[in-house]
């Protein structure tokens, strides 16, 4: 009995560790052309080289590169100035398709950022 | 004059009457020697008469007496008629005598051979002549074999007789003559003569005296005349001689009552008088010299009338001492004769029955004349004195005018080349009045001349002065005249010595005397002007042309407002330029010059009181006339003043030392023009109503130049007139108020090359600031063919920017004013113009200030550098230290076109403290609230960038930012109040009030805000902070706030979120309880991927930030 107690709870363990450490993954593929961020308003274009900008609809908008870790989309905005350069986005995707992208930024878990390709 | 036909018919008449007396004399002698009686002589006497006679002659009685007469032979006839038998004669009579009587001493005549008649009468005769309109007379059949006899008679030889004619006489003749072939008819009703007379040696005496005391008429009326004259009373005195070497004579005659018609004229003369002396001689060509002296004439109660004219004239005389003529020498002379006349008027009425008057009382006149015929040369004098001249007109505008007392001179000579006249007119007392309006109240006037001309009339030289009221005025002409007097050519002049200005000015008429209303005026004026030119074709040409002006203590006002005066004053025209003339154009000098002049103006709004001294300017031209060709031209002008000053209402000015020349003229094919400018000083003034001083300006010595070359193939404005200029000032200052800029040395020089300061220094109210530097390439910059480059320098010892900011805030504009534009730029940002950074620049501003007050806080060694390029404008790494802090600034402000706007910024702050950090930058309270719970000491960075619109309101959807703040040992809460509370927090006793260190990093992205969790700790707490807040629309945030150890078993978490005004009125409705969040942050080993993360986005915050720092 304390065995298997023993066997179980390790199962347990092992299964919550497994849980607790893994994270989804996304293709980065579905990630490249243009979104829109219907939270912010906010057009979002992912090259396939890794660079992209920003668009607010009337031509202004920074441009960046990107990277896709898993679920973490990572945007590393350049600076014109010089002064701000490394200054970095990072998104937690909960959802992607070829049509949609759910995230939530890193530093604001509560607040779910809707993406629709464009 | 040659007067041999007239003497020699004289004398051909005197010796022929004579002759045929003495004839008569002698035949008659010889009748009475055979038939005595008078009976038989008169029967003889009848029947030879109605024998041999061409007509019946009745004769009553004939008588001859010698015996009972003797030594004197006398004959008689009564009553001879003979009858007119002309059948359209209207006359009876031919002839009819009363008495003949002659008487002759014949025994002088037998033994001198000299006939002596002692008495020849006729008596009572009367005589009619009649010619009708076919022209035959009732004399054709006497007189052509009498006239053919006579002439025979005369030139057959005058006996060589001695003639004396002791009394002859005619009485009571009655004579008519009417020729109606010719219209002309004559008569005298009562005439009588008496004579006496000798002829001897070749030589006639004799005395006659001829009178008509019932008058005489004479009238001639034919197609085209109309005559009639009548005398009432006729007498005329002779008493002369002549001999073959000549005559003379006096000559005295009376004539009263004459009446004249011709035509539609007539005249009338109630009394003439006229006596001479003459005297000719003869040679054997004729005429040798002819003299009358002594010559009266003189007429009274003259009148001439005609349609619409008539003239009075109460007396005439005429007075010649001497009238000389030599036709041998052809010489004539006139000496001592005067001409008097007495009341004159006259006066003529037009259609409409205005009338035209003219009169004066009285007119006296010298005459005196030499003249030589065969020089052709004359010299006069004549002198000339009218009183009360006056003259009216009458119409609509009646026209008086009166001259008092008029003096004529005129002298002149007079010969084949030349005319020289001098005319002189002058009168006490000029009037002239048109209508109800007087224009020459009664000046005396004068106008002399000195006339010069030819015979030809080819060239006149005229000097003329004219005096009118005492002002005097020369005018002086020299002349050449040509093509009948249409082509003129030569010289006229003005010029006056010294016009009394206010009595010109008096002397304005009445009715223009509005024009000058509340106008005075003084002083005196010269005047000298004079032109040069020709007037050929009906083209005028001016050759040279000058006038020079002068005031002499003049003063003007108008209406007790505006008064102007000066000592004196002098302004000069030339014409052409005296320095020479382009050979196609013209040129002209004008100088004026004036030592002292005061403007003064009291308005009922303001008053100005200006001052002039020793002022005088030059002025040149030269150039084409045809044309405003610039190339062409060249002219100069010099301005100098001593003094200027000016005073209007509290303003006041004054300049001293003041010199400004002006120079245009051309340049390597370019019109140039160059401007200098000199001032000692200048100085201006503005007070209040109370006399405090507003504003107070001067510049101290003062020099520029500027020049400029016109080039008008360029389009830009810089290019087109290339301008140069340089500009040095010493010790100026602007005093507003309580605050005075100063600028103690200015020099600069520009040019399209090069625009440099140098060694300039301003000084406003305690900051002083030296500036200096070169900007280069301004031309091709402009052309865009070149970069503009160059550097400038500001340095300063102190600058106190709160003053500066207090001084600079709305200068010139009310509060009201400026809130209005705030407001007005906020409603309508869209009308702000941003500042565009120019591309095509490269120029660098290096700034070095060692201290600069501003707020509570001074910092030193301020200094960096300001780069314009590539349409980008770097602050760059602007630095200063402070008692509160180190800085570093970075700024970049880029902006080639409105639509492509950025700016950015890289602060830091170093070893700051945190309320001074607030205090010094207010924003950062709004970025990072919680700050302000802290005290201490700090580094805070902060980076920003954005692109913005065009009123620099940032495009939030391209912001970035970043804000760090590390601390150590800070303070929260004061002393008292955590000393109060720790107890009650289970701290212990050594707890202190202090953060061992703060780790503040907060990231901007677009309008997000986030700040990274940072722990602080206290004794045995420990908190996380951390969140988010949006910096638009309600500004709403999420603060978590995770205590993460405490001495409590318990571990809570606060998050505080929504909009950020909603909070701070309702703060209970927006706090929340929570998990703790942020717990495994600060637990290295507990930490998972999302922690790892946001550490990770946390330090990369704060390298970033910190890379950016100088020195560190």
């Amino acid at each position: 009995m304390k065995k298997t107690l023993r066997f179980v709870s390790l199962l347990f363990l092992s299964l919550a560790l497994f849980v607790q450490c893994s994270r989804d993954k996304f293709d980065e593929d579905l990630l490249e052309g243009k979104w829109y961020n219907t939270t912010e308003e906010l057009y979002f274009t992912f090259n396939a080289d890794h660079n992209g900008l920003t668009d607010d609809g009337e031509g202004h908008g920074n441009q960046f590169t990107w990277s896709l870790d898993d679920d973490e989309l990572s945007i590393r905005y350049k600076s014109g100035s010089g002064f701000l350069d490394g200054i970095t986005e990072v998104y937690i995707l909960t959802k992607l398709t070829s049509s949609r992208m759910e995230a939530y930024q890193i530093d604001a878990k509560d607040i779910k950022v809707v993406f629709e390709k464009k | 004059m040659k007067g041999t036909p007239v003497t020699k018919t004289l004398k051909i008449t005197g010796i022929s009457l004579l002759s045929v007396l003495g004839v008569l004399v002698l035949a008659f002698l010889i009748l009475s020697w055979t038939i005595l009686s008078p009976s038989r002589l008169t029967s003889t006497t009848r029947k030879v008469l109605d024998k041999y006679a061409p007509c019946p002659v009745m004769i009553d009685k004939v008588e001859l007496t010698l015996v009972r007469t003797y030594p004197f032979l006398a004959f008689r006839i009564d009553g001879l008629f003979i009858p007119d038998e002309m059948e359209s004669s209207p006359l009876d009579t031919l002839l009819s005598i009363e008495k003949f009587f002659v008487q002759a001493d014949i025994d002088t005549l037998i033994h001198s051979n000299v006939i002596v008649v002692t008495s020849l009468d006729l008596n009572d005769t009367q005589v009619g002549l009649f010619t009708d309109e076919s022209g035959r007379s009732n004399l054709d059949f006497l007189l052509s074999s009498d006239t053919v006899q006579t002439e025979e008679t005369s030139s057959a030889g005058i006996p060589d007789l001695s003639v004396n004619l002791e009394k002859a006489g005619i009485s009571r003749l009655k004579a008519s003559y009417t020729d109606l072939s010719a219209g002309m008819s004559a008569s005298v009703a009562d005439f009588n003569a008496s004579m006496k007379g000798r002829m001897e040696d070749g030589g006639i005496q004799a005395h006659a005296r001829l009178y008509a005391n019932d008058g005489l008429s004479f009238a001639m009326n034919d197609d085209t005349t109309d005559i009639k004259a009548v005398i009432k009373a006729l007498s005329l005195e002779l008493d002369g001689m002549m001999t073959d070497n000549g005559a003379s004579g006096f000559l005295t005659l009376n004539v009263g009552d004459i009446q004249a018609a011709m035509d539609s004229m007539n005249a009338v003369l109630s009394s003439l008088k006229a006596s001479t002396s003459v005297e000719c001689g003869l040679g054997e060509n004729g005429l040798t010299f002819a003299n009358a002296t002594g010559l009266t004439i003189s007429a009274k109660d003259i009148m001439a009338a005609m349609t619409g004219m008539q003239a009075n004239l109460a007396e005439f005389s005429v007075r010649a001492d001497s009238m000389k003529y030599d036709p041998v020498a052809q010489t004539a002379g006139l000496s001592g004769t005067s001409i008097g006349l007495g009341k004159t008027g006259m006066c003529m009425t037009d259609s409409l029955g205005n009338s035209t008057e003219a009169a004066f009382e009285s007119l006296l006149a010298t005459l005196g004349a030499d003249c030589n015929l065969e020089h052709g040369s004359l010299s006069e004098e004549l002198t000339a004195d009218i009183a009360d001249i006056s003259f009216s007109m009458d119409g609509e505008s009646p026209i008086k005018a009166g001259l008092g007392n008029l003096g004529v001179v005129l002298n002149s000579n007079i010969d084949k080349d030349r005319i020289d006249a001098s005319p002189s007119v002058r009168t006490d007392r000029l009037t002239f009045a048109m209508g109800n309006d007087t224009y020459v109240p009664g000046w005396p006037v004068s106008l002399s001349a000195d006339v010069h001309t030819n015979p030809n009339l080819d060239h006149v030289r005229m000097p003329l002065t004219l005096n009118v009221n005492g002002q005097r005025l020369n005018l002086d002409a020299d002349v050449d005249i040509s093509n009948n007097m249409q082509d003129f050519r030569g010289y006229a002049g003005i010029s006056a010595q010294s016009l009394d200005i206010e009595r010109i000015i008096s002397m304005i008429p009445d009715n223009f005397k509005e024009l000058v209303k509340g106008i005075s005026a003084s002083g005196q004026l010269a005047l000298n002007a004079g032109i040069r030119g020709s007037y050929i074709n009906g083209e005028p040409k001016l050759k040279s042309a000058s006038a020079t002006v002068g005031l002499n203590r003049f003063s003007a006002g108008i209406a007790d407002s505006l008064y102007v005066e000066t000592p004196a004053l002098t302004a000069n025209v030339i014409y052409p330029s005296a320095a020479g003339t382009k050979s196609d154009g013209e040129s002209a000098d004008l100088n004026l010059v004036f030592g002292n002049l005061d403007f003064m103006y009291n308005g009922s709004q303001s008053e100005m009181d200006c001052h002039l001294s020793e002022v005088s300017v030059d002025a040149r031209a030269d150039g084409p006339v045809d044309s405003l060709d610039l190339m062409g031209l060249t002219a100069y002008a010099t301005v100098k003043a001593g003094g200027i000053s000016a005073t209007v209402d509290t303003a006041s000015v004054d300049m001293q030392g003041l010199m400004v020349d002006a120079t245009i003229s051309p340049n390597d094919g370019l019109p140039a023009m160059m401007l200098n400018l000199a001032l000692s000083s200048l100085g201006g003034r503005l007070d209040d109503n109370e006399g405090n001083s507003v504003m107070d300006a001067g510049l101290g010595r003062t020099s520029a130049t500027a020049m400029a070359r016109y080039d008008q193939s360029q389009e830009d404005l810089l290019l087109k007139w290339n301008p140069r200029f340089s500009l040095q000032m010493d010790d100026s200052h602007v005093s507003v108020n309580d605050v005075t800029v100063e600028l103690p040395q200015l020099d600069v020089d520009f040019s399209l090359g090069r625009f440099a300061v140098n060694d300039s220094r301003l000084v406003v109210d305690g900051s002083d600031i030296s500036f200096w530097g070169d900007i280069y390439n301004i031309g091709a910059y402009v052309q865009k063919t070149g970069l503009l480059t160059g550097e400038l320098f500001l340095e300063s010892d102190h600058v106190d920017v709160n003053r500066l900011m207090a001084i600079t805030s709305g200068i010139g504009v009310d509060d009201a004013a400026v809130q209005e534009a705030e407001i007005q730029a906020t409603a309508d940002s869209s009308a702000l113009e941003p500042f565009l950074v120019p591309e095509g620049v490269d120029l660098t501003l290096y700034t070095n200030f060692s201290s600069i007050e501003f707020g509570d806080h001074e910092f030193f060694n301020l200094g960096g550098d300001v780069t314009v390029k590539d349409g980008t404008a770097v602050l760059k790494e602007l630095g200063f230290s402070s008692d509160a802090a180190e800085m570093q600034l970075t700024a970049i402000y880029t902006a080639p076109r409105v639509d492509s706007m950025f700016m950015a910024m890289d602060f830091h702050l170093l070893d700051i403290q945190i309320d001074e950090l607030i205090d010094l930058i207010p924003t950062v309270d709004s970025v990072a609230p919680m700050l302000k719970s802290f005290d201490g000491v700090a580094q805070f960075h902060f980076a920003i960038e954005s692109f913005m619109k065009p009123d620099y309101t940032p495009i939030m959807s391209t912001m970035l930012g970043a804000a760090a703040v590390e601390g150590k040992d800070l303070v929260v809460m004061d002393n008292e109040v955590f000393d109060g509370i720790k107890h009650k927090l289970l701290m212990s006793r050594k707890a202190r009030n202090v953060i061992d260190s703060l780790d503040v990093e907060l990231q901007i992205i677009r309008n997000k805000v986030t700040l990274f969790p940072f722990k602080v700790s206290m004794d045995k707490y420990s908190a996380v902070i951390g969140g988010r807040h949006n910096l638009s629309g309600n500004l709403d945030c999420s603060y978590h706030v995770a205590l993460v150890k405490t001495p409590l078993p318990i571990r809570l978490g606060v998050t505080v979120s929504g909009p950020l005004m909603d909070i701070s009125e309702h703060p209970l409705k927006h706090i929340k309880l929570k998990r703790p969040e942020y717990k495994k942050l600060y637990e290295p080993e507990k930490r998972g991927n999302y922690e790892e993360r946001v550490l990770q986005l946390k330090s990369n915050v704060l390298e970033m930030l910190r890379s950016n720092v100088r020195e560190y």
